[in-house]
């Protein structure tokens, strides 16, 4: 402590709506408070340290003398959060062991500004990652069933979001003993996209229990009843429905907009492209297409961002290569198909980032006897 | 992913390059932003667009939204390959106006409006 003046330390924190930028702004208002710290009510200030020197006076016209203060700006992160200052020495001016002073406390108080910022932040994002990880967890356990076994019909799902949720779906139903598979993608990504897509699976999962399992019935119920909101939002959905009919030994598949279904039989894949435009674009249409579905066909749902990956040269999986992965795993079992694939998208990005969220749904028709 | 926008009377002419996707939406944002009664019209030139995603389709759908509130119409025009794959993917190309160039956007536009 010098021993020719009264250390007025005082740091005001400025917060963002106050945060002085300017040297100007940063003097005058020093100078205004060193002035309500002086017996005199004025005061003349130098602004040092390492924004630069500047000078200023508060008030503009005193009719009276001054009363000196020396203040410096303490600055963490490259913004400027508070003044220390000196003022109103008890005899003569201020001495250069006074500006040396001020120095070390406006540096202490930046560290102490800035470990603290630094804790606030640490907690913050800790708590926005357990945050996701239980919305992520909470997002699986939407899902009906991501296995299910029917009279008819095996089949598996899984779904890998991009981040810890996101945009894309499946689910596995059962309707009077068959199977309803349903897979879809909201736009967009993370959570934003995740909160529509749990709107759009309990409203898939209700209008089945109301509609059966009839696919093109089905998306128009779920169009109208998600239009709203889907306006409202600005997001596009699509969706592929695809329903064993057992008694009739079919596969009807109904799809707004959603990537192509893959049906293998025999040695051939056949690639069956969307009825309608994805949801929040028009009313979808009534068609459905129907195939046979006889023992041993496979079909696969997949989403965009199973073609859509890139390697780190920037070349994607490609629907090409997504149709051959699936033919050759066709034989094995749904879940171990899903798994095959999931896994050539992985080895075929390397260390190139998960581009998009991938969901795949396989199911196979089992032997009648 | 750059989005160059030119606005003419009534008119919108924007034209996306690069990768369209949801790391450009902010920008292609300030098309759909633009789009009044005085600019109900809107062109997108696609012939530059590497790739499109989700995000960017919504984009799309919501200026062509847009353009409906204000008794507008939007034309696409020249996709690249790379974009009419994905609209002819997802059937979208049956929704949106095509032409085959900008100037081919502005006869269709002109004709419609």
């Amino acid at each position: 402590m010098t021993d020719n003046a009264r250390l007025i330390a005082v740091a005001d924190l400025l917060v963002d709506e106050e945060r002085l930028i300017d040297l100007d702004a940063i003097a005058n208002a020093a100078a205004a408070q060193a002035a309500r710290l002086t017996r005199a009510g004025h005061a003349r200030v130098s602004l040092v340290g390492p924004s630069g020197a500047v000078v200023t006076e508060y008030p503009a016209n005193p009719d009276r003398g001054w009363a000196p203060a020396l203040l410096e700006a303490s600055v963490s992160a490259g913004e400027t959060t508070g003044i220390v200052s000196l003022a109103d020495p008890v005899d003569g001016g201020f001495t250069d062991l006074d500006a040396w002073l001020l120095d070390i406390v406006a540096r202490r108080i930046e560290s102490q500004v800035g470990g603290l910022d630094l804790r606030q932040s640490e907690k913050h994002t800790t708590q926005l990652m357990r945050d996701a990880e239980v919305a992520g967890e909470l997002q699986r356990a939407l899902v009906t069933a991501d296995r299910r076994e029917t009279v008819t019909a095996t089949a598996a799902g899984d779904l890998r979001p991009a981040c810890q949720v996101g945009g894309d779906l499946f689910d596995l139903l059962e309707v009077d003993g068959d199977l309803v598979a349903v897979i879809a993608d909201v736009s967009g990504k993370g959570a934003p996209a995740s909160l529509l897509t749990a709107a759009l699976l309990s409203t898939v999962q209700a209008q089945v229990t109301v509609i059966g399992a009839r696919p093109a019935a089905l998306l128009a119920a779920v169009s109208s009843a998600m239009e709203g909101m889907l306006h409202r939002t600005g997001r596009i959905v699509t969706l592929a429905i695809a329903a064993v009919d057992s008694r009739a030994g079919v596969v009807r598949i109904a799809s707004a907009g959603h990537h192509p279904v893959f049906v293998a039989f025999g040695g051939s894949v056949t690639v069956v492209r969307p009825t309608c435009p994805p949801l929040g674009v028009v009313p979808p249409s009534a068609d459905e297409h129907v195939l046979d579905f006889p023992a041993g066909a496979t079909v696969l749902l997949a989403s965009d961002g199973l073609v859509d990956q890139c390697d780190p040269w920037g070349i994607p999986f490609g629907m090409r290569q997504l149709a051959d992965s699936f033919a050759m795993a066709v034989g094995d079992a749904p879940s171990a198909i899903v798994a095959q694939l999931l896994k050539a998208i992985r080895t075929h990005a390397g260390v190139a980032p998960q581009d998009d969220d991938r969901a795949a749904v396989v199911f196979v028709s089992r032997s009648q006897s | 992913m750059r989005v160059h926008i030119n606005q003419e009377p009534r008119l919108i002419v924007a034209t996306v390059e690069g990768r369209f996707d949801v790391h450009g939406m902010d920008q292609f944002n300030q098309v759909v932003d633009l789009v009044s009664d005085e600019l109900p019209n809107v062109i997108i030139d696609l012939s530059a667009v590497e790739f499109m995603d989700s995000s960017a389709l919504s984009g799309l759908v919501r200026t062509l939204k847009r353009t409906m509130m204000h008794h507008g119409w939007i034309v696409l025009a020249n996709a690249s390959s790379a974009a009419r794959i994905i609209l002819e993917l997802t059937r979208l190309d049956e929704v949106f106006g095509r032409a085959e160039s900008v100037e081919a956007a502005r006869t269709l536009i002109s004709q419609t409006a």
